[in-house]
């Protein structure tokens, strides 16, 4: 077993820094994936002499992408495996292990997407009509096959599908979630395009305004497609496992909240883009798309939360939870401690009252500071300050099924123990209480509870501790 | 067999492609390093003479090309950055944490030298006082050499496993300044070089904008640049592994003399192509020179490598590189390889058909 240093960012819990960097990045790739396909539809209206803007468009527009989403969106790209680092580099680590293939080929096309791109950036002035349509289309075939192929690997996390049984890359590539994933994406990728488009027509000075209505009408046909969303956000859903499902639509009330920013941003969106600028052919102006496309980023963060939160308890669901530890190492922690294997002391300057809140710090930091901090943003003291130390144990000890979205508690009865008290003491600050002799009795109805709440998760099968057994991992 | 060859086949595939690709990363980042700070340089140089500086051919391509220079570096960078994944992780995974926030502002730190290199390209950058043309690119610089010191931080805290806990406990990385800046000048210096021959093979080849027929033969000050380059270089390396932990000791065997000598040949090689006027700016040279260049720098990574080997234990992370081997897309990636090869080759086919020197009028 694999031990690493954990940060803590308190008050900001690490997962909103994964959430902060990966919706920018999720946001910039999609446009930069959509911006492809809509240049190649420009670029073929002015071939056919359907819009006379049209190439005057294309070239303004590629720039918006080449210094958006080469600059930007490249580096969020490399970033998002930063701090997928940062906060779990376990996770990370088995994503890169079991994908490194399927990741080196998405980064083969990621290569042809910059190259195509250049060479149109470079030398659009001087090449011919056809050959600037063939490069747009290089660029946009690049770009999708880059979705397509990352889509399999962030899909796979939610629904690893047949690859929990034999470890088949193919199927987990195309695991139950792929294709609903992919075709809403593709959908997302091709409304902020369209949205980006409504921006940069305005800013063409050297057109009038019915010379803008008209290519933002053009752009509209983007927009189109948005009402297959409900379609493919139920296919989604059913696809989900249950108890995700269970967790968007009212178990778990910040999920509740994201699922419905997302839907009411798309529904916001997608209804004003069918009846005002696709049906009645409406001129909207700079500051109406630029709220559009406010909106689109909050409907990319709501569903992009959504997607990381319905996957606990797990990161990579059914083969490892959220804090890095694998659900065949539970049993095994139990007996020997989640802190055996830790050689890392407390960083310098943490708040400790002795030798038992040192350790309960130390539990924290390996089970629980993924997704929590102590007092801040999603603070285990905030969340446990209606419980005495007696609850505590109990619903620690049977964390999976007090709270079916956690993972069961990997550890001794101590160090369980060790965790209440530390947390006890953050709360309260009596040092005496904190470090007073851990109590046989105590310690016994630990163990008693931990024994009833046993090593599975609540949720979900569980035959996933079966595959481990075999030595896979 | 010398390392990497004596390594099993899994684990010489990954070191192998994670060689390659730290090679054409390194070759690309030169460029903007090493032309952002000639661009600080001639800025004073020519502090009077405005035309001068935006006339000379150099800093024409510098400026035209460095955008693209860093784009190249950081799709490049992709693909080492997923293969040391594979042969270090745990060092690098537990280096990256303990840098923590440090490691962090890589990230923007990139996104503002990246905007900033467009900002040389512009007008505005054309209409700047001398002190101020040099302090834009002084901060670019500034940038660049920064990520590059991450990196090194990053490297030499992956290969101290034995400090990790005293390092996440104290927050003081264990890095001795000897070590960061003999290695951050082995970058520096070999920077020039990289910069220099792929300026000249530019402007021998390229001519669209940035070259003329003329200007190959008014840019052979740019052997000085690739000359002194190389010497620092030479000591610089030498330095960096004598005080690198293992330091002597990881190079004294046969793959140390085979890379090392390897190394010393096309160093030697590259000074006799740059040591001649005629051939520093002849178009005859310009891909024996750029061929050795790359040979050089697989070379000293190989070396880097072999040291970073012998810090840690290596030989514990072979079977976890025949477990990663198991997986499956080996062979997509292959063919996937040479379609996009080819489809790459198409793209500038097509340009090359259809390329008029012209331009055309797109609002007509």
């Amino acid at each position: 077993m694999e031990v690493f240093p954990v940060n803590q960012y308190d008050p900001l819990m690490p997962g909103i820094l994964m959430a902060i960097v990966a919706v920018v990045h999720v946001f910039l790739a999609q446009f930069a994936v959509g911006g492809g396909m809509l240049l190649c539809y420009f670029q073929w209206l002015a071939m056919t002499g359907r819009c006379a803007n049209a190439r005057l468009f294309v070239h303004g527009y590629f720039k918006w992408l080449v210094l958006i989403s080469f600059v930007a969106g490249a580096v969020t790209g490399v970033g998002i495996w930063f701090t997928a680092i940062q906060v779990s580099a376990p996770t990370i680590g088995e994503m890169i292990r079991n994908f490194h293939w399927i990741w080196a080929t998405e980064y083969l096309f990621f290569l042809l997407e910059i190259f195509a791109g250049y060479l149109f950036y470079r030398y659009h002035r001087n090449i011919s009509d056809a050959a600037c349509l063939k490069l747009l289309g290089m660029y946009a075939f690049a770009a999708w096959m880059s979705l397509f192929l990352i889509n399999g690997i962030i899909s796979w996390q939610l629904t690893p599908g047949g690859w929990i049984d034999d470890h088949s890359i193919v199927a987990g590539f195309f695991n139950p979630t792929f294709w609903p994933s992919l075709f809403f994406r593709t959908i997302v990728a091709l409304t902020l395009s369209g949205l980006v488009a409504c921006i940069v027509v305005n800013t063409m000075t050297k057109l009038d305004q019915e010379e803008k209505r008209k290519l933002i009408n053009y752009a509209a046909h983007l927009l189109v497609p948005m009402v297959l969303m409900p379609i493919l956000g139920g296919w989604f859903m059913l696809a989900m496992p249950e108890d995700s499902r269970s967790w968007v639509t009212g178990g778990s009330p910040a999920m509740t909240l994201f699922m419905n920013i997302s839907v009411g941003a798309s529904v916001a969106i997608g209804g004003y883009a069918f009846i005002g600028m696709f049906l009645q052919k409406l001129y909207i102006n700079g500051a109406t798309a630029t709220l559009l496309l406010m909106l689109a980023f909050g409907a990319t963060a709501g569903g992009e939360f959504v997607r990381e939160g319905s996957r606990k308890p797990y990161s990579i669901r059914y083969w490892m939870y959220s804090n890095g530890i694998f659900p065949d190492e539970v049993a095994q922690m139990r007996k020997d401690g989640c802190l055996a294997n830790d050689p890392y002391p407390l960083t310098d300057g943490t708040k400790v009252a002795g030798e038992v809140t040192t350790r309960g710090a130390k539990v924290f930091r390996r089970q629980c500071a993924v997704c929590h901090t102590v007092v801040g943003i999603n603070g285990v003291t905030d969340l446990t300050k209606t419980w005495d130390a007696d609850q505590m144990r109990m619903n620690f000890a049977k964390l999976q099924h007090t709270k079916p979205f956690m993972p069961p508690f990997a550890g001794t009865p101590e160090e369980l123990e060790s965790l209440v008290r530390y947390l006890k003491w953050v709360e309260h600050g009596d040092d005496e209480a904190a470090e007073a002799p851990l109590e046989e009795e105590a310690l016994a109805n630990i163990q008693k509870w931990l024994d009833a709440a046993g090593t599975e998760p609540a949720s979900g099968p569980r035959h996933r501790s079966d595959v481990a057994m075999k030595g896979d991992r | 067999m010398p390392f990497p060859f004596d390594l099993p086949m899994t684990s010489l595939t990954y070191m192998l492609l994670y060689l390659a690709t730290f090679v054409t990363h390194h070759l690309s980042m030169h460029f903007v390093v090493a032309g952002c700070l000639t661009i600080v340089g001639a800025s004073i140089w020519y502090r009077t003479d405005k035309e001068a500086l935006l006339a000379n051919p150099v800093i024409r391509v510098l400026r035209d090309w460095m955008p693209f220079g860093l784009s190249a570096a950081i799709t490049f960078g992709v693909a080492p950055l997923l293969f040391v994944q594979i042969l270090v992780p745990h060092n690098f995974y537990t280096a990256n944490l303990l840098l923590g926030w440090r490691w962090m502002v890589v990230i923007p730190a990139l996104i503002a030298a990246f905007y900033l290199l467009y900002v040389l390209k512009s007008k505005w950058f054309e209409r700047l006082a001398w002190w101020q043309r040099a302090l834009v690119a002084g901060v670019n610089a500034g940038l660049f050499v920064f990520i590059g010191f991450c990196w090194t931080a990053n490297h030499l805290v992956s290969s101290q496993p034995e400090a990790w806990p005293e390092t996440f406990a104290s927050g003081v990385l264990p890095l001795a300044a000897v070590q960061v800046v003999s290695r951050s000048m082995v970058w520096l210096s070999v920077a020039f070089v990289s910069m220099a021959s792929v300026v000249t093979a530019q402007l021998a080849y390229l001519r669209e904008g940035t070259a003329t027929d003329q200007d190959l033969p008014t840019v052979g000050w740019l052997r000085w640049f690739a000359l002194a380059g190389l010497g620092l270089f030479a000591v610089a390396s030498l330095a960096a592994i004598g005080v690198s932990i293992p330091g002597f000791a990881a190079v004294n065997n046969i793959s140390g003399y085979l890379w090392l000598g390897l190394g010393t040949l096309l160093w030697a090689g590259q000074i006799a192509l740059w040591h001649s006027s005629a051939m520093a700016t002849s178009r005859g040279w310009i891909g024996l020179r750029l061929g050795m260049l790359a040979g050089m720098l697989f070379c000293g990574s190989v070396v880097r490598e072999l040291i970073r080997s012998a810090s840690i234990d290596f030989a514990a992370l072979i079977p976890k590189h025949e477990e990663a081997g198991e997986v499956q897309g080996f062979s997509l990636f292959l063919i996937t390889a040479v379609i996009v090869i080819g489809l790459m080759t198409l793209s500038v086919w097509w340009v090359r058909q259809s390329y008029q020197a012209e331009e055309i009028d797109i609002e007509s």
